[in-house]
């Protein structure tokens, strides 16, 4: 015949499933709670001849009704078949248990503590004066270690002694004055009723504004006049935070309980992540550490994805490309088809392709500081800048997807909760230098640069930054006045970068670049091809053919940023559907005209411009207009067309005047 | 123990937890669940993801936006009249 049922509460992960199955060993049947999908564990055990039932209620932290696991939990302690409750404490997580056993304690149950996980909290110098805290509990506390077997028979004659016998459990909780005299005024009107739980706990829970609780009582058979003053007395507290003051009361009791009963090392110790973000959060270090950081980035993507990897996959490129048009001219394929092929598709597609390994690096090395935790660190320093720009720090999470893609970059300013923040950050997105425009820095650096990939590379990125909060000022105090909210961040410890994370980061970006060199970057040149080759009775690729008259109808608004050829003119346009066409289109036009030794490419482009011409157009395309998908995104995210053309016009602006000035200033200083 | 966090976290702009658990000589897990419970009473708001109209299914840049680089909290109204009163 079973003696009583023994319900087993406590924190998630605190060795109560090990503290069951160690109770009852095979004698135990695991089945479902009623009504839920929640695993239910009996079982029993015989101790000095009598069987007792025992239920292991689900984990969890507290007793409130605000998840599955802790309605279960709630419901079953107050049932009257708990008789008695073995609340599980894990000894090394002590005040953060122990305030759900003070909440078992306004139950008003009859509770035994088995303090679990003893061995581990010693060998971290946590100890406990057993007796001091069984007295300031007023209950009894069992240290055990459930996996081990210790202390289960001292455990099991405890809470069967307190089942059989009795023992008083005292409620170690006093609130405030305020708080005690609303607990009284409710007691006062329920004292009448016939109430499924204890009195005190009812009006506490009510006083707390505990919903669940609330609705049940007013659908329950209370007198209409209780219902009433219920309703009254939530409706009127409505604003009042007595549920906060309420939990604070109950960790400042664990806290309390614990100063006096636990020994353990102060919580002084400074971990290796406060150490760096001393550091990298310093007010006046951390962004020029940022800074510092970002170079390192470039110059690693430029010395080992453009000098180490770029050259062998181009040599690969232009190998297919020579054997391709071998083929092709083998198998007698019409002249068109090789053309296509060899200055279209290879010329063309293939020069965007040769990048593949910059941006392989530049993702890599990105996705390793996102892992580590170091972007969060990022976007806090900047947020007290960006605030000064008329920015919240937030904008600077936008902003740094930006890099990566504008489109999504521009989505996430969704998040930002008030339109002068939104409207700003997306019209400020597109001068983040994404992906798609690193092939074409790339050629460029490695035509006139190449000495110094990183640094220029590391100058187009922050001179992007820079416009952007330039405009974002600018806007702030014309278009979109207002305040910034204020946001605060999240700084998670410094972790070990999970390699899966890292190479999923970077292939979702290289499979990004080469979906995009498949199809738009493939569509555009196609069509540039098809312009270059029209009409038949002209030079194929000359100023005389359709592209070459479209060119040099818009090449002379170029002429005064220093690089008013037609070509150049073309691929700035050819950039619009998508920016690595603008390579692809160079690649195709200057096809088989430089035919020398190295990157094709390359040695067109140093016959066509200077270093000074080079850099302002390496300008023009970080800030021109950007690309049609982002323009889709600005109409569908603003729903408006003015909007959206005025991005486009106003970037255009922005990149022209920046590449005359450029031009202009560097002309006059004697640059070339 | 929950005021302590709202106020350090008002005044730091930040959350981190070993700071937080440091100056008020707690657990970090104790400090964990102080947060929780201040976001579940809604003095502390989490910021939610892009509230998209199209499904993240039909999406070509789901993995880009799903990415969460910083996680972002606010000090709710609510939140603010609470320290506003202290």
């Amino acid at each position: 015949m079973r003696k009583g049922t023994i319900a087993l509460v406590g924190n998630p992960n605190s060795g109560k499933t090990s503290l069951f199955n160690a109770l009852t060993g095979a004698n135990h049947y695991v089945g479902n709670w009623p009504g839920v999908t929640v695993e239910k564990k009996e079982g029993f055990f015989e101790f000095e001849g009598e069987e007792y039932h025992v239920v292991d209620l689900p984990g969890t932290y507290s007793l409130g009704a605000f998840s599955e696991d802790e309605v279960i939990a709630r419901n079953f302690i107050l049932s009257e078949e708990a008789e008695v409750i073995i609340d599980v404490v894990d000894a090394n997580n002590f005040e953060r248990n122990l305030y759900l056993t003070t909440q078992l304690l306004e139950m008003g149950q009859k509770v035994v503590i088995a303090l679990n996980m003893v061995d581990e909290a010693e060998k971290k110098d946590i100890l406990f004066d057993i007796e001091a805290l069984s007295k300031k509990l007023g209950i009894s506390v069992v240290p055990t270690v459930a996996t081990k077997g210790t202390g289960l028979e001292d455990l099991i004659r405890r809470a069967v002694f307190v089942l059989n016998e009795g023992e008083v459990v005292k409620n170690p909780l006093r609130y405030d004055e305020a708080i005690e005299h609303h607990i009284e005024h409710v007691e006062e009107f329920l004292k009448e009723e016939q109430l499924p739980f204890p009195l005190r706990w009812v009006a506490l829970k009510v006083v707390e504004g505990d919903q669940a609780l609330i609705e049940s009582l007013l659908e329950s058979d209370l007198s209409e006049q209780a219902k009433t003053e219920i309703r009254n007395f939530t409706r009127y507290h409505s604003s009042d935070n007595f549920e906060l003051e309420i939990i604070d009361t109950r960790y400042r009791l664990t806290h309390e309980i614990a100063k006096g009963t636990v020994s353990r090392p102060e919580i002084q110790k400074i971990t290796l992540s406060d150490t760096i973000d001393k550091f990298v959060t310093n007010k006046f270090f951390g962004i020029p550490i940022f800074a510092a950081i970002m170079f390192v980035v470039f110059q690693l993507t430029f010395v080992i994805g453009e000098d180490l990897l770029g050259g062998a996959v181009a040599s690969l490129v232009e190998l297919f490309g020579g054997w391709l048009e071998r083929f092709l001219t083998l198998v007698s394929a019409p002249a068109w088809l090789i053309s296509f092929m060899a200055d279209g598709v290879i010329n063309g597609v293939g020069a965007v392709v040769e990048f593949v390994p910059v941006i392989t690096v530049l993702y890599l090395l990105l996705g390793f500081l996102e892992d580590s935790g170091y972007m969060a660190r990022a976007a806090y320093i900047w947020d007290d800048l960006m605030r000064k720009f008329g920015l919240q720090g937030k904008a600077f999470v936008s902003m740094i997807i930006g890099f990566g893609c504008n489109v999504p970059g521009i989505m996430s300013a969704r998040t930002l909760d008030n339109k002068k923040d939104r409207m700003i950050t997306t019209l400020i997105n597109p001068f983040m230098s994404c992906g798609a425009k690193l092939p074409i820095y790339s050629v460029f650096i490695a035509a006139f640069f190449p000495e110094h990939g990183g640094i220029v590379l590391f100058s187009l990125y922050f001179l992007g930054i820079l416009i952007a909060m330039l405009m974002a000022k600018l806007f702030s105090k014309t278009l979109f006045k207002g305040e910034s909210s204020y946001f605060i961040m999240e700084l998670p410890p410094y972790r070990t970068p999970g390699a899966k994370n890292v190479l999923r980061n970077m292939w979702d970006n290289v499979y990004g670049f080469l979906k995009r060199a498949g199809t738009t970057v493939f569509a555009v040149v196609t069509l540039v091809w098809v312009l270059a080759v029209l009409p038949g009775s002209v030079e194929p690729y000359s100023q005389h053919s359709i592209l070459g008259q479209i060119g040099t109808f818009i090449a002379p608004i170029f002429r005064y940023a220093g690089f008013g050829g037609w070509q150049e003119a073309v691929a700035l346009f050819a950039g619009l559907p998508a920016k690595e066409a603008v390579v692809g289109t160079l690649g195709m036009l200057y096809a088989g005209q430089y035919v020398e030794e190295g990157s094709m490419l390359v040695n067109a482009l140093q016959q066509n411009f200077t270093s000074l011409t080079a850099l302002s157009y390496m300008v023009m395309t970080l800030l021109y207009t950007p690309c049609a998908a982002v323009l889709g995104t600005v109409k569908k995210e603003t729903n408006s067309i003015g909007w959206t053309l005025f991005l486009a016009l106003y970037t255009f602006a922005i990149g022209w005047l920046f590449a005359v000035a450029i031009f202009q200033i560097g002309s006059l200083l004697g640059f070339s | 123990m929950l005021k302590d966090i709202l106020m350090i976290i008002e005044r730091d702009r930040k959350i981190s937890r070993s700071h937080i658990s440091r100056e008020l000589n707690i657990e970090d897990t104790l400090v964990d669940d102080g947060i929780s419970q201040l976001i579940r009473m809604g003095f502390i708001l989490e910021e939610a993801g892009a509230d998209c109209v199209v499904a993240c299914s039909n999406c070509p840049f789901i993995k880009s936006c799903q990415k969460e680089i910083v996680k972002i909290f606010q000090i709710s109204q609510k939140g603010k009249d609470y320290l506003a009163q202290r």
